[in-house]
């Protein structure tokens, strides 16, 4: 059995990847790292197409070019549900909200979740890929979440 | 001063075998009403208004026409058939190719001079300026933006490569159903699949004036002389209204590197001679800076 030990990267397709990282950048002040397939040695590798990659928060994410034209989801919500969840402080939601707003962004939210549960408002929308995402701040902010369990 | 400011092109300056055989080649290209031949020992001219081509006689002409460099000349429009016509008639191979500029989306004539220096037949309808574009290979897009865009302040035309509409023009192209020229597109075997990876060239098209420079990140092995050396040929003219000096401290202060290190690195060499800067891009792409007075 695979004793997985943490998560690595993801991969996320999109029309274009630079617009789609900017989109990242301007949403969610990702980083640039760097671009896998820039240089040449990576060209004659057949390593396809430029995929940049970039952090959010030490979450690593790789942008790629969809290799088929994939029509868009209407909904900001995605369509079962599946989303890739990013926190805030409490105190930066409204700022990330406002940030939206700013950037005519298309969202649903914020939505306000049960008082009893470990959620407190989140906010949902797609990246230019059709991506589904979600921006949240957690009742249980202060409390350690998930540490990393290093391998001995 | 204030941000670096790059006019548009004065010239490009190009290695030629045979100034003689090379003469009468552009002669078919320009002929004899847009400008003047000028001859000065191992070199001759060819000045059309405000631009001018310069040859430089070597024995081994660096043309690096195996990665698709080359100029892009502008021809009056109607003139473009006839040209090539006459360019075939005397014994050059004419190929009809587009590229990924959206001004190059159409076919159109590509030569080789009696070097090997690549040129590229483009229409237009204003024919006064000789230079339409300039295009170099290079072996790391990401620093070669920072160098064209930060670095020398270029404004961003377009890009190519990035895309699923791009992508599906390469595996078009792969089909056999897409007339690009050949450095713009690749297919290496991927590392991972063992197939073949019909690949886009990623480009960035830079503009400088009325002029653009096309970047393309190659799959080619880029020969290039020693990094001291940083006045060679083939490379392009830039004009500048300052002065060498403010060019020259700006050069000086300007760091560049795609990634976020603390050092003080990323530094652009650069040499001054008299009102001229001499610089070269990590790939050994080399770029004059004509200053003012």
């Amino acid at each position: 059995m695979a004793n997985i030990e943490g998560l690595n990267h993801t991969g996320r397709s999109v029309p274009d990847v630079r617009t789609g990282e900017q989109f990242y950048v301007d949403v969610l002040g990702a980083h640039h790292c760097n671009t896998i397939s820039s240089a040449t040695e990576d060209v004659r590798a057949g390593r396809g197409a430029p995929h940049p990659c970039n952090t959010v928060a030490g979450y690593l994410f790789v942008l790629f070019p969809h290799q088929d034209d994939i029509p868009l989801p209407e909904s900001p919500r995605g369509e079962d549900g599946s989303r890739i969840g990013f926190s805030v402080s409490r105190q930066r939601f409204d700022d990330v909200v406002a940030r939206a707003r700013d950037l005519e962004l298309p969202f649903e939210g914020p939505v306000q979740h049960p008082e009893h549960g470990p959620f407190g408002e989140s906010l949902y929308f797609t990246d230019p890929g059709g991506n589904f995402m979600e921006v949240c701040w957690r009742r249980d902010e202060e409390v350690a979440y998930n540490p990393l369990v290093s391998k001995k | 001063m204030g941000p670096l400011q790059l006019e548009g092109f004065a010239s490009v300056v190009l290695d030629a075998a045979d100034l003689r055989a090379t003469r009468e080649f552009y002669s078919l290209l320009f002929g004899s009403d847009r400008g003047q031949w000028r001859e000065h020992g191992r070199r001759v001219t060819f000045v059309g208004g405000d631009q001018s081509v310069e040859f430089v006689r070597h024995p081994r002409p660096r043309t690096l026409a195996h990665a698709g460099q080359h100029v892009g000349y502008r021809i009056p429009r109607a003139e473009i058939g006839r040209v090539a016509d006459s360019l075939a008639a005397s014994g050059f191979e004419v190929n009809r190719w587009h590229e990924d500029h959206p001004s190059e989306r159409d076919t159109t004539p590509y030569a080789k001079d009696p070097s090997g220096n690549i040129v590229e037949l483009v229409p237009s309808d204003h024919a006064g300026t000789l230079i339409d574009h300039y295009y170099v290979p290079v072996e790391d897009i990401e620093h070669a933006e920072l160098f064209y865009l930060n670095a020398l302040r270029g404004q961003l035309d377009t890009y190519f490569g990035y895309s699923t509409a791009d992508v599906s023009q390469a595996h078009r192209w792969s089909e056999g159903k897409d007339s690009a020229a050949p450095w713009t597109r690749n297919a290496y075997v991927s590392f991972r699949t063992h197939e073949p990876n019909p690949t886009p060239a990623a480009q960035v098209f830079t503009r400088f004036g009325e002029g653009y420079v096309g970047v393309t990140l190659t799959g080619q092995r880029l020969p290039e002389p020693p990094e001291e050396f940083l006045k060679y040929t083939p490379r392009l003219v830039f004009r500048s209204s300052h002065a060498p000096h403010e060019v020259a401290s700006y050069l000086a202060s300007v760091r560049i590197s795609p990634v976020s290190l603390r050092y003080d690195g990323g530094r652009i060499r650069f040499r001054r001679e008299g009102r001229d800067i001499f610089l070269r891009d990590r790939s050994g792409n080399f770029f004059q800076i004509a200053c003012a007075g």
